[in-house]
């Protein structure tokens, strides 16, 4: 999988390219903490080119959402395939997790 | 073999999945099959696959892990076996994924993915395996 970081105005955005599954998910993890270690709460994940997703990518998400309400940060998911949705839908984890439709509705949330 | 049918196995082995994964989307353009359907296969078997690998081997040998798939009256017929210690899934508990995040606990998760997945999840111990055997009803997918 390949994950982009970019620092855009106040918040922080990953773009994931591809698999976040057992074998991916522990260098997402590294990256997102590593992140948020030097002080990046506000996290947007780019679903857009993630075409798989299994319970050990959920469980880095889980843990980030927790860690993040500690420090007051925030995370949204955007531009998720309706399939991938499903699977946050079937967790539970879109009671805790924001996920909306585009990029922009993303900085809009983070912004507001 | 039945016609059609798919068999292949995998060792013990986390890196496996990139095998398990490539060999469902074989199966997925040989029965055209849609990207919803070959991403709820590859997720259930990817995930008791991972969970075979983790907690089911208590020696350092090299096991194999058998799957096997066929489509059987508009409905996929996927079984998987491995010789680990016994392991139910039928037993497992669902998490809670109605409680808020402070409590969501994150064990059972990707068992209780696999169930949501598949339409029906049968277990049998036999000949000191453990074969799962889960179906897919393809129509309307």
């Amino acid at each position: 999988m390949e994950i982009v970081e970019q620092q855009q105005e106040n918040h922080y955005i990953f773009k994931l390219d591809g698999r976040l599954d057992s074998n991916t998910s522990p260098d997402f993890e590294k990256k997102i903490f590593d992140a948020i270690e030097s002080g990046r709460f506000f996290l947007i994940i780019d679903c857009g080119q993630l075409d798989y997703i299994t319970s050990a990518g959920l469980r880095v998400l889980n843990k980030t959402a927790k860690r993040l309400k500690r420090e007051k940060g925030e995370i949204v998911l955007c531009a998720m395939e309706d399939y991938v949705r499903e699977v946050f839908e079937i967790a539970g984890f879109d009671t805790f997790l924001p996920i909306v439709a585009t990029m922009d509705d993303a900085v809009a949330r983070l912004s507001g | 073999m039945i016609p059609g049918e798919m068999k292949f196995s995998l060792k013990n082995c986390q890196t496996e999945t990139a095998k398990l994964c490539s060999c469902v989307e074989d199966l997925g353009k040989t029965l055209a099959l849609t990207r919803k359907t070959v991403f709820a296969i590859s997720l259930a078997l990817e995930e008791l696959f991972v969970n075979i690998v983790s907690y089911g081997f208590k020696d350092d040998l090299e096991h194999l892990i058998g799957v096997c798939i066929h489509q059987e009256n508009g409905t996929l017929v996927i079984r998987i076996e491995d010789d680990g210690i016994p392991f139910n899934p039928e037993n497992e508990m669902s998490p809670d994924v109605k409680c808020p995040l402070e409590e969501s606990k994150i064990g059972g998760l990707g068992i209780h993915l696999v169930k949501k997945m598949m339409d029906e999840i049968t277990y049998e111990r036999r000949d000191k395996k453990n074969v799962i055997i889960m179906k897919k009803h393809l129509k309307g997918n």
